[in-house]
């Protein structure tokens, strides 16, 4: 099949891709965001404004609310927006029309409406971008009935997912990690390669414990996985890609067979994804766990500017292998 | 500072003593050494003593309860001294009964970055950037949980959820099984063991195909001696390669020696000597000259023993016990008769204390008073090798050319074939048989060994 075929592409050059992809596909997708017609701060919307024309590729004001507003009435009057929100700090400003418009205008019209919109942005402390910049938080949204949450870690996912978002009829944040944009991996072509939203995808087998990962942190549990293997420990990798609907069916058959969890993600533990997990999975499998849940996360306090301290804050391999250690011996 | 009386382990294979009866009540002064406890354990009755001086200032557990090793059962302190408010478990805890109460943890535990996952940056006094390490909910520091010595007294058993299902499953009585999680809590490992004896045992364990088991009927729960000695029959049934020999032996000259020496050994002994004295005695002496009955098999070799330790098997109503007479080749008859008596009493009222039960280095079994011709017996690891005796019984043996009734007695040999071949089996019963004939080698005084 010509579908098959693959590149390696970078992370950003597989969103690119996907944008591309899908607004050749349906005119209907349009991309708004500050500077997107000129490519984005870091290059995700190149070349868009050339090939699909400024009414398409949408620059806008520096206002969260107001782009956010214009997008969730363009949703609901049948277009199929991608808002970029340059970075989720930001996202702050445009949570009433996100929470309170886009989420509930479906229910609350009973049904009449739809916002097929897409909401892209990037997290993550790498950089030194400082505590405005660098947050993740994915959790929030969780929260919110009505809106889906995506965090790919792969460029073969994130062109894959947001192909998915695009085509879903309900709003969906795509969260991006800054930390991915430059890694590498092969991505496929065409109608190929589409992920649907809530299925987890197991990165490494294991029979000892379960490390559920989020975005950048998969790449981290690997190392910490192969690092632990010289232990004699067997660390099965989930990777779980969208947050909601999350794919608690495998991650549940994954405890009863390791019958321990670790949950890992950049953003802060308390009050995370890992609680909302670690709360589902209980639950799903408690007579199978014969240990505690565990979760990692950053510690709480503000992102540091530090390179160094910024370092020490994200959560690691190294974090995840003493973790992992300590679980395996409670 | 108190310090916590605990559940001694008595032996490599105690998980857990019954408390019988306290010596020593609340308030009451106690000195290092002295008795306070009586507890029990599926083969012996031992007495727990005070780890330090000080007053009892609390049981910690009822009697009658039951509680795993090196779990608190009292607390010894000086007179006003208060409760320590969590005696803590000690995972591995040392031989003795006794430990310090340790100073409490400290919430922060050094160790990887993230670890422990949680930083509160900026606390209520808002001094931001001085990170403290705090617990895993709200930012508080929370100490571990550490479940209440007590626990046991409650009828709770820390356990993850795991373990209490497989324990469920496999009808495993979580209580007593020692807990290697955090705070001595059960986990699956700490049941493997256990689940792959009662795999082995279990009479659910139908191969494929074969009828189901019928659902009517009583389930007899195990006890913790059934328990033992499945586990230990099961473990020598699979790990020794027995081979059984036997032979008659005419018993005439043996019980005309009992009828003699009777009347005499009741007035030195006060009781009377009994056929196992008899074959003690002379198992004792064959063994001397067979030094290769008497070892066991090690890694490092065949190890041969320096005592002569004779176990003798006695039936209990809820299974058996195997109190040992130690150096039995040096002991005159009536003393053999004098010690087995005592024993075969302790072992029936429940009192053998443990260093009677231990140590045995060849074991003998007789269910001769059941009117039992012959029958085999399970080597009772790590020793080598087990006499089985059937009952004495009139038969006609063909002698010289004449056909005789005799009092005969068919004794079993089970041997560990790593250790004893057939030729040396032979020769230890052939020589045992030897001394029962002429039952008064029994009465020489021997010459120590050289």
């Amino acid at each position: 099949m010509p579908e098959a075929a693959q590149r390696e592409l970078t992370f950003l050059a597989a969103i690119t891709a996907a944008l591309k992809e899908e607004m050749a596909r349906d005119a209907a997708v349009m991309v708004l965001g500050e500077d997107v017609a000129v490519g984005g701060p870091f290059g995700a919307t190149r070349g868009l404004a050339e090939e699909f024309g400024t009414a398409r590729v949408v620059n806008t004001p520096i206002s969260e609310g107001a782009v956010m507003g214009v997008a969730v009435g363009a949703a609901v009057l049948g277009r199929r927006p991608v808002v970029e929100i340059m970075f989720i700090d930001f996202i702050t400003l445009a949570m009433d029309q996100l929470v309170n418009q886009a989420a509930k205008l479906h229910y609350m019209s009973g049904g009449q409406l739809r916002v097929p919109l897409v909401v892209r942005t990037q997290c993550g402390a790498t950089g030194s971008y400082a505590a405005q910049h660098s947050q993740c938080l994915e959790a929030w949204f969780l929260h919110v009935p009505g809106v889906k949450v995506v965090m790919p870690a792969t460029p073969a996912d994130a062109r894959g997912l947001l192909k998915a978002a695009i085509r879903d009829d309900n709003p969906v944040l795509f969260i991006e990690q800054r930390g991915l944009y430059w890694s590498k991996g092969a991505v496929e072509e065409g109608e190929a390669g589409i992920v649907p939203l809530g299925r987890a995808a197991i990165r490494r087998g294991g029979e000892d414990v379960t490390v559920v990962a989020l975005a950048s942190m998969v790449s981290e549990a690997l190392s910490a996985a192969g690092q632990l293997a010289e232990e004699g420990i067997s660390a099965e990798v989930i990777d779980p890609r969208s947050l909601h609907p999350l794919d608690l069916e495998t991650i549940a058959e994954s405890v009863k067979k390791t019958h321990r969890l670790l949950i890992v993600h950049e953003a802060v533990a308390q009050g995370g994804v890992g609680a909302e997990v670690a709360m589902q999975a209980q639950l799903a499998a408690f007579n199978y766990l014969d240990a505690p849940v565990r979760r990692l996360g950053a510690p709480f306090t503000p992102v540091p500017y530090s390179p160094v301290l910024e370092r020490g804050y994200v959560p690691n391999a190294a974090a995840i292998v003493a973790t992992v250690q300590q679980l395996m011996r409670e | 500072m108190a310090t916590f009386v605990l559940m001694p382990k008595l032996g490599q294979e105690m998980t857990e003593g019954t408390l019988l009866c306290w010596l020593k009540q609340e308030g009451e002064d106690v000195v290092k050494g002295e008795p306070i406890a009586e507890i029990e354990t599926p083969k012996v009755t031992a007495e727990v003593e005070a780890p330090a001086d000080g007053v009892l200032l609390k049981h910690l557990v009822p009697e009658g309860a039951t509680v795993p090793c090196q779990e608190a059962i009292a607390v010894i302190g000086a007179a006003a001294e208060d409760i320590p408010p969590l005696p803590p478990k000690f995972p591995t805890a040392p031989a003795s009964a006794a430990q310090e109460v340790p100073a409490p943890a400290t919430p922060f535990t050094p160790g990887a970055d993230h670890a422990e996952a949680e930083l509160s940056a900026a606390g209520s006094d808002g001094r931001a950037g001085r990170p403290q390490r705090a617990g895993e909910e709200g930012g508080r520091s929370v100490p571990a949980p550490v479940p209440e010595a007590g626990g046991s007294k409650f009828g709770y058993v820390p356990a993850s959820p795991l373990a209490k299902r497989l324990a469920r499953e496999h009808g495993i009585e979580l209580r007593g099984v020692r807990g290697s999680g955090s705070a001595g809590s059960v986990r699956a490992r700490d049941l493997q063991p256990l689940i792959a004896a009662s795999r082995r045992l279990a009479p659910l364990d139908v191969p494929p195909g074969a009828a189901p088991l019928p659902q009517r009927g009583i389930v007899i729960p195990h006890s913790s001696m059934r328990r033992r000695i499945a586990e230990r029959v099961l473990q020598s049934t699979q790990r020794l390669p027995h081979f059984f020999i036997s032979l008659d032996i005419d018993m005439g000259e043996a019980l005309k020696l009992r009828a003699g020496a009777a009347p005499r050994l009741a007035q030195q002994v006060g009781v009377e000597v009994t056929i196992n004295d008899l074959l003690v005695k002379a198992a004792a002496l064959a063994l001397r000259q067979h030094p290769l009955l008497n070892s066991s098999w090690t890694d490092e070799g065949i190890r041969v023993h320096a005592e002569i330790n004779i176990g003798v098997v006695v039936a209990l109503e809820e299974g058996l016990i195997v109190p040992v007479v130690r150096r039995a080749d040096e002991k005159p008859l009536a003393q053999v008769c004098r010690e087995l008596r005592t024993l075969s009493t302790r072992a029936r009222d429940g009192s053998l204390r443990r260093q009677e039960t231990s140590g045995g280095t060849f074991s003998i079994s007789n269910l001769g008073m059941h009117h039992i011709d012959r029958f085999t017996a399970i080597i009772n690891e790590p020793e080598s090798a087990v006499l089985a005796v059937g009952s004495i019984a009139e038969r006609a043996v063909a002698r010289e050319g004449q056909l005789l009734v005799r009092p005969m007695m068919t004794a079993t040999l089970s041997c560990d074939h790593r250790v004893i071949d057939g030729v040396v089996g032979s020769a230890f019963l052939n020589r045992l048989r030897e001394i029962l004939e002429s039952p008064n080698l029994l009465l020489v005084e021997e010459p120590e060994r050289h």
